[in-house]
C-alpha cells in the first residue's frame, strides 16, 4: 500500500477524509436521520455490514425537523481507506477524546482511543468525519451511546448541554435523576417504564441551557447482569446485547418499548438517588447539593466547554427543586414517591 | 508588608454562589469544592483581587471574641484555594469599601471542602509515544 504523506492540520485531515469519501470505494453506504433536540443529524455509514450498529441507540428524527449536522463514518477496512497519518505530537493530547493541540475555534479533532480511530468536526460547515479501523473496533459503550463525544460539541453550539443524568416523566412533566455511576439512575429509569412512566434516557439527556427542559438523546438502557435489584419487566425480556466490559445488559427501547419513549420533558425537579434505607422517602436538598450531583460526572465526561455546561447545570438547579431519594429494594415504593412528586409538584417529606 | 490579592481562575474553574456557600467546579475533572463561612461571605471581594489583609481585618471586626481564630481559618482557606489554583496571585485592585462590608454582622469560620469522586472516569489510556517526523501512528 502506498504511504500517504502525513496530515498536518485539522483542515487537512478534513480535506483528506472528504477526498476519500468522494473517491468512493464501492462499499455500501447506509443513512439515518437521528433526532437531536428539536433538530436532526444525518449519519452516513460507509462500508458497514451491520447497518444500524451505530444508529440503533439513536432516535429517528421527528417529521419536519431541520437537519443541523452531518456525520460521515468510514469503515477503513471495508472502504480500503488507511488510517490517516497525523503529525500531532504527545503534547497535543489531553485526558479526553478531544485533542486540544488540534482543536480550536471552528474545528475539533478527536482521538478515539477505544476504537483506534480519529475524527474531525467542522462546526461552521456543520459536518464531522469519523475514521474507524473497522466496525469490529467499536466498543459496546460506543454502540449504546454513539457519538456522545461529538454531540457534546454540537449541543454546545445548539443552545443545549449534555448532562449525565436519567430522565423520566408523566404527561410531559419530567424528573432528572442525577448522581455518579452506580447511584441507581439506570435501575430507576428502567423500572419506571414498568410503572408506566415516560422514558427520556438512563445515562445522558440533552438539557436546554436557558430553560428547565430536557430532550431524549438515546433510546438505549443498560443494567448490570448481576444487579441486586432488577426491574421486574426486564427479567421477562431478552436483552439486545451485552456490554462485556461492564457486564451490563443493553436494551434498545425504541424496539422493546417505543410507546414509553418521550421526546422532551419539562423538568419539574431533580432527584438524587441516595443510599438504601429502611424506609423509602424523598427529602428536599439545597440547590448546591443538586449541582454537585449533576455537575461532577457531567463535567468529567464532557468534551464541550465546561464553562457553558456548568452554567447550564447551575441554571437548572436554580430553576427547579431538588430531592434526595432514599430507597429500599422495593422499587415500586420509590416510583410511587416519584409519581407523587410529578403529580403534586412537591414531596410529602 | 505588601498586600496579597488573588483573582479567580476562570479558565479552569467555574463557581456558583448559593445562600451560604460557594460551589466551585473544576471544568475538566468534575472535582468540586465548597467554600463556606466568612470565605463565602467575602468571596466576591476575594475573587476580584481585593486585599486579603483588608478582608481579614473586616472579618476580625465582625467578632470581638474569636477574631484570631476567624482570621486563621480564613487564611487557611485562602491558602487551600491558592494551592488548588482556584485563586491565582495578582496585584490588589483599587482601594475602597469591600462589597461584603454592608452585609449582616457576624461571620462563621471559613470552611473548605474538596470532593474528587470523578477522577477514575477520566480516560487512563496512555498515549503512545509519537515521532513528530513520522506522524502518529507511524509505519
Amino acid at each position: 500500500m502506498a504511504t500517504d504523506p502525513p496530515v498536518g492540520s485539522p483542515a487537512a485531515l478534513l480535506d483528506h477524509l472528504s477526498a476519500e469519501i468522494r473517491r468512493g470505494s464501492g462499499a455500501p453506504v447506509s443513512s439515518f436521520h437521528a433526532r437531536f433536540g428539536s433538530g436532526a443529524v444525518s449519519i452516513r455509514c460507509h462500508g458497514f455490514r451491520t447497518r444500524d450498529i451505530l444508529t440503533r441507540a439513536l432516535l429517528p428524527a421527528l417529521p419536519g425537523a431541520d437537519e443541523t449536522f452531518t456525520i460521515d463514518v468510514i469503515d477503513g477496512a471495508a472502504c480500503r481507506v488507511a488510517r490517516p497519518r497525523l503529525t500531532w505530537v504527545q503534547s497535543d493530547f489531553g485526558p479526553k477524546r478531544m485533542v486540544p493541540g488540534w482543536s480550536g475555534g471552528d474545528r475539533s479533532t478527536y482521538l478515539l482511543r477505544g476504537e483506534g480511530g480519529v475524527a474531525v468536526a467542522d462546526w461552521p460547515g456543520r459536518r464531522a468525519i469519523v475514521w474507524l479501523p473497522s466496525e469490529e473496533s467499536l466498543p459496546w459503550y460506543e454502540c449504546a451511546a454513539p457519538f456522545r463525544w461529538l454531540f457534546d460539541g454540537l449541543a454546545e453550539r445548539s443552545g443545549l448541554s449534555t448532562a449525565h443524568c436519567a430522565g423520566i416523566g408523566f404527561a410531559g412533566r419530567g424528573l432528572l435523576l442525577a448522581g455518579p455511576g452506580g447511584a441507581g439512575k439506570s435501575t430507576l429509569a428502567l423500572a419506571a417504564i414498568g410503572a408506566g412512566f415516560e422514558y427520556l434516557g438512563d445515562d445522558y439527556c440533552l438539557i436546554a441551557n436557558h430553560a428547565p427542559q430536557a430532550y431524549a438523546l438515546y433510546s438505549s438502557g443498560k443494567w448490570k447482569k448481576d444487579a441486586r435489584v432488577t426491574p421486574e419487566w426486564l427479567t421477562e425480556v431478552q436483552p439486545h446485547a451485552l456490554d462485556a466490559a461492564e457486564q451490563k445488559n443493553v436494551i434498545f427501547l425504541a424496539e422493546a418499548r417505543p410507546e414509553y419513549l418521550a421526546h422532551r420533558l419539562n423538568v419539574q425537579a431533580i432527584v438524587v438517588p441516595g443510599a438504601c434505607a429502611l424506609k423509602a422517602g424523598l427529602h428536599a436538598i439545597a440547590p448546591a447539593h443538586a449541582l454537585r450531583a449533576l455537575a461532577a460526572s457531567s463535567l468529567v465526561q464532557s468534551e464541550a466547554s465546561g464553562a457553558t455546561l456548568a452554567k447550564a447545570l447551575a441554571q437548572m438547579v436554580r430553576a427547579v427543586p431538588a430531592y434526595r431519594l432514599e430507597s429500599t429494594t422495593d422499587l415500586n415504593r420509590s416510583l410511587a414517591l416519584l409519581r407523587s412528586l410529578l403529580e403534586k409538584g412537591g414531596a410529602d417529606d | 508588608m505588601a498586600s496579597r490579592a488573588f483573582r479567580f481562575n476562570d479558565t479552569d474553574f467555574a463557581y456558583e454562589a448559593f445562600d451560604d456557600e460557594i460551589v466551585i467546579l473544576n471544568l475538566a475533572s468534575g472535582t468540586y469544592y465548597a467554600v463556606g463561612g466568612c470565605a463565602a461571605t467575602f468571596w466576591g471581594d476575594l475573587a476580584q483581587s481585593r486585599s486579603v489583609e483588608a478582608i481579614a481585618e473586616a472579618i476580625a471586626n465582625r467578632s470581638e471574641d474569636n477574631a484570631d481564630s476567624l482570621m486563621a481559618a480564613f487564611d487557611g482557606v485562602v491558602a487551600q484555594l491558592a494551592e488548588e489554583r482556584i485563586l491565582i496571585a495578582t496585584e490588589p485592585s483599587s482601594e475602597g469599601a469591600l462589597s461584603a462590608e454592608s452585609a449582616a454582622e457576624g461571620c462563621a469560620p471559613a470552611t473548605f471542602e474538596k470532593h474528587s469522586d470523578m477522577q477514575d472516569l477520566l480516560t487512563l489510556d496512555p498515549i503512545h509515544d509519537v515521532d513528530p517526523k513520522k506522524g502518529w501512528p507511524h509505519y
